[in-house]
């Protein structure tokens, strides 16, 4: 079964659990990566008639009728076996002793969302210049390989999609300003309105496409800046802390929007962000990169180490005095207890496992107010 | 309307983006219509005819504020041009710009600006199409003869009816007159009148080579010498005394008068016959004319020619207080047509003016006094038959050589190449601005002129302007500097900082016309240089340098070789577009 096929049946299971939000997102998604203008016109009616009627019943009768049509066309399937950006050994020095970044290799491949994480100062910005093509590399090497073979260096940088952390104002209607984006790519006119609506509705901008930027929120403006971006079909697509600024609920969506566009059937995107928002980010990344001092941390564990046996380390913010908590950690092999001022990282010998922690303090009369695993997460890197 | 103009935007945006992104088409058929509305401004400026009178007719669109509010609409039009056109860079946002995209983002500024700066070019193409209709070349032409015919019986002054200026007829076509007394040789035969003294000769002449002209200096029968060619030269002798007292009186008359009083043929006011040992022929005409015209002795004709001058007069508000009929009367003698009258040549009110300050002086001035005026200078004739008319040539004067210049004015002497180098210019910079930014634009801008000043520093220090060999020290000196910015600009030498070859770009597209130019004038310098060898070496033939040769046509030269630069420049500056910062 196909990636599409997947997909189709996912978003029929949505909508027969009348879950409509997450399931018109997959169905636009569905929809574009059909590349058929009918198919759109029918997706931006539909998004049309749904911002004027509240009922849901009809509402996911037309999205399963636009979804049969879908199944019926063909897509095509990128298969993307090489990897779009391969970096070795990339260093940057900005003179002596002042910050140098690197050694830093990395592979990015399509379809995959990479978190950029680390402090602040410890290099996210400067390796996503770098890998923009926008900042020059002391040393190292920086291999492309795109689609279609580029020639010229300003080519190679229209490929290379970076949006920085403060974007532009935009002038003028915004609607101009994502059709001139694919009027200057070549897109043919009679295609240009009907691609551009069918992004503003795949985004969740239908109800703001008539307003100035000026009147629009930090949310938006960055889904709007988005969507020019994404209209620019680039096969990789740098961003530098696209979540600031914005609520947790524009975050999600965002990062969400992110997953599924970068996960495109026929034009998977290779995507790299940079962020503060750890929890967030990895649970979209497919991979995330720890930055300190400009050298990349490893943050999984290492492959030969078997599951089980990697150090456990709990995060718990206690409103109990610091000897509660470790007379309730007592029974479990623990190997640190620190208090960064907010919370306690508690750290294991191999072998101990988060239910017991959990067990343990739950017996116990300690008042959690929040617990978490973060022997995986880059979180851990932070507070070690 | 703003659905119309909604839906041709839109139709650009989706398929000619460059094009949407500079409204060009709006730009341009506003441009038009401000053009038209200049032209229809400059066409309805000469109905008022006192305009012609003014010190430089031509150049009025300067004088009655034309070029001003030109300026002002040009202005007004570039900063909503501009407000709209830096909404959107596709160039900076690295959206794919091909090269001719990018040479073409460059035509279309340079044409916004020089259609939007010329419509003062248009209105004086509106008043030069309404003289040439209303006052064409030929009408002008037939005013000016009959004017200047006219102009015979406005006696304001005694000397041009005085025998010597006779041409006309047989022998006095070919006969010098000599008036200076220590020149007259009172042996031979002369005629005088008062206190002069007018004695007639044959004329010799003879050709001589320009270096024998000290030779010839010691001759006190040479009149006067003229140029033939670049070696050889003309010099006229008188020969023998002739006796002309048979032919001709010596009271003034108007059968003497030789004037072109009025110019014409391309020549100024006041334009006196020349004389005989001159060999143009069509240069003596005046005399003949008059000659004729009293020789056929038709009174309607004469008439005829007084009254259409006078209506002429009036309707281009000439003043004058002479009536068709008294003119006639004063004018009309037969006999011998002799000058019995004189007027001024001035305006009613100059005239008033001038009596009411004669009266006083003759008031409180002697008898004694006025002798001892007329001893001074005033011809007793011309004292004499003095009146209280007057005819103000020289508002006439101003009618004609208004239009006239208003007709032979171009705007393709050299305005049109002002107003295509501004538009090159600030083509140039709005260019620079775009594909870099306003801060390196700006160091460009201070780069450049530090550049320059230190060059004037070494000229001077140096001692580098002296003489010829100063000028091409100087020039080599700003060729070599400016060499080094265009090959700086060129990313050959990776170890440099973009910026730096962002200012570097900058400064070459501004100034890459400039430098052609300066390429020329070296060469100039060179080929001057040639010259003056081949010279002392005996060289007659063209001695024409480059920018000779072309003339005004250099202008063309250097506009082609700018576009063509900018068109095999644009590859470079995407280069450095896409070049990583360091």
């Amino acid at each position: 079964m196909g990636k599409t096929q997947t997909r189709i049946l996912e978003t029929a299971a949505f909508f027969n659990n009348h879950d409509t939000v997450p399931g018109f997102r997959k169905l636009m998604d569905l929809a574009m990566d059909t590349q058929d203008m009918s198919v759109y016109r029918a997706a931006i009616e539909l998004t049309d008639w749904s911002e004027q009627h509240q009922e849901v019943a009809p509402f996911i009768q037309k999205c399963r009728q636009l979804l049969d049509t879908i199944s019926r066309i063909s897509i095509t399937e990128d298969e993307a076996p090489a990897p779009v950006v391969v970096a070795e050994e990339i260093r940057k020095s900005y003179g002596k002793g002042a910050f140098a970044l690197g050694p830093v290799s990395l592979t990015l491949r399509k379809g995959a969302v990479y978190g950029l994480v680390g402090e602040n100062g410890n290099g996210k910005t400067t390796l996503l210049r770098i890998l923009a093509h926008d900042l020059s590399c002391s040393s190292g090497k920086l291999a492309f390989n795109f689609r279609h073979k580029t020639g010229a260096a300003y080519d190679l940088r229209t490929k290379l999609v970076y949006i920085p952390q403060r974007t532009q104002r935009w002038h003028g209607s915004l609607k101009d300003n994502l059709k001139f984006v694919l009027s200057s790519y070549g897109i043919p006119a009679e295609e240009n309105e009907t691609r551009v609506l069918m992004m503003i509705a795949r985004l969740g901008l239908w109800k703001y496409r008539h307003l100035k930027w000026t009147e629009l929120s930090s949310g938006y403006k960055m889904r709007f800046e988005l969507a020019r971006t994404l209209l620019r079909k680039p096969e990789l697509l740098l961003l530098d802390e696209p979540l600031a600024n914005l609520d947790i609920v524009a975050q999600q969506v965002i990062l969400e929007d992110l997953k599924s566009i970068a996960n495109s059937v026929n034009n998977p995107i290779a995507l790299i962000l940079s962020s503060q928002q750890l929890y967030e980010v990895e649970k979209v990344s497919d991979r995330v990169i720890f930055l300190r001092n400009g050298k990349p941390v490893e943050t999984q564990p290492a492959a030969d180490v078997p599951a089980g046996a990697a150090e456990l380390i709990v995060e718990i913010d206690c409103s109990s005095p610091r000897e509660a908590l470790q007379a309730a950690l007592e029974a479990l092999p623990l190997d640190r207890l620190n208090y960064n001022g907010g919370v306690y990282i508690a750290c294991f010998k191999p072998g101990a496992v988060f239910l017991q922690v959990l067990e343990a303090l739950g017996k116990s009369h300690c008042r959690i107010i929040y617990i978490r695993d973060i022997s995986s997460s880059t979180r851990r890197l932070f507070m070690a | 309307m703003k659905n119309r103009i909604q839906r041709v935007n839109q139709y650009f945006l989706e398929r000619y983006p460059l094009l949407w992104n500079t409204r060009v088409y709006w730009v341009l058929i506003c441009c038009i219509l401000v053009h038209g509305c200049f032209y229809l401004l400059g066409y309805n400026t000469f109905r008022n005819t006192e305009l012609f009178k003014g010190y430089n007719a031509p150049e009025l669109f300067i004088e009655n504020g034309a070029l001003l509010f030109s300026i002002i609409v040009s202005i007004l039009i570039l900063v909503v041009w501009l407000l709209v056109l830096f909404r959107n860079n596709a160039f900076k946002n690295f959206y794919p710009t091909r090269k001719r995209q990018l040479y073409g983002s460059f035509f279309i500024y340079f044409l916004v600006f020089l259609v939007a700066t010329t419509f003062y070019i248009s209105y004086i193409a509106g008043y030069k199409q309404f003289v040439k209709q209303q006052y064409p070349v030929s009408w002008l032409k037939a005013k000016r003869e009959q004017a200047n015919l006219a102009a015979a019986f406005l006696p304001f002054s005694l000397e041009a009816y005085t025998i010597n200026n006779k041409r006309y007829p047989a022998p006095f076509d070919t006969l010098y007159c000599e008036t200076d007394e220590r020149k007259i040789d009172f042996s031979k035969p002369y005629l005088t009148r008062d206190k002069d003294e007018y004695q007639f000769y044959t004329i010799e002449r003879k050709v001589i080579r320009q270096g024998d002209a000290a030779v010839a200096d010691s001759d006190e029968r040479e009149i006067r010498r003229t140029p033939l060619n670049d070696s050889l030269l003309t010099v006229y002798y008188k020969k023998m005394v002739a006796d002309v007292s048979g032919l001709a009186s010596t009271i003034p008359s108007f059968y003497n008068y030789s004037l072109q009083n009025f110019g014409g043929d391309g020549a100024g006011y006041p334009y006196e016959e020349a004389p005989a040992y001159n060999e143009n022929r069509n240069s003596r005409g005046m005399n003949r004319i008059v000659y004729d015209l009293l020789q056929r002795n038709r009174p309607d004709e004469i008439k005829k020619l007084m009254t259409g001058f006078l209506e002429f007069s009036r309707k281009f508000k000439i003043s004058t207080n002479l009536t068709a009929d008294k003119w006639f009367e004063l004018m009309y003698h037969p006999a011998d047509f002799k000058v019995t009258y004189f007027i001024s040549n001035s305006s009613v009110e100059g005239l008033s003016l001038n009596q009411q300050h004669t009266d006083v002086t003759a008031a409180t001035v002697t008898t004694t006094a006025v002798a001892a005026a007329d001893e001074a200078g005033t011809d007793p004739y011309y004292s004499e038959h003095k009146i209280k008319y007057c005819f103000d040539a020289y508002d006439l004067s101003r009618l004609f050589t208004g239009i006239e210049r208003v007709l032979e004015f171009s705007v393709f002497d050299m305005i049109v190449y002002i107003a295509i180098w501004i538009a090159f210019v600030l083509a140039s910079i709005l260019f620079a601005f775009r594909i870099t930014n306003l801060r390196l634009l700006l160091f460009a801008g201070i780069t450049a002129a530090v550049i320059g000043i230190l060059i004037a520093l070494v000229t001077l220090v140096l001692g580098l302007a002296n003489g010829r060999q100063g000028e091409k020290t100087i020039a080599y000196l700003v060729f070599v500097v400016g060499t080094m910015i265009l090959l700086g600009s060129v990313p050959l030498f990776r170890f440099r900082r973009k910026s730096i070859q962002g200012i570097l770009i900058n400064i070459t597209l501004v100034g890459i016309v400039p430098y052609f130019l300066l390429i020329l004038l070296i060469i100039t310098l060179h080929q001057r240089d040639y010259y003056d060898t081949l010279y002392v070496s005996g060289y007659s033939g063209p001695q024409d340098t480059i920018l000779e040769v072309l003339g005004v046509y250099w202008n063309y030269v250097l506009l082609a070789l700018g576009f063509l630069f900018m068109m095999v420049y644009t590859p470079v500056i995407r280069r450095w577009r896409a070049q990583p910062e360091r």
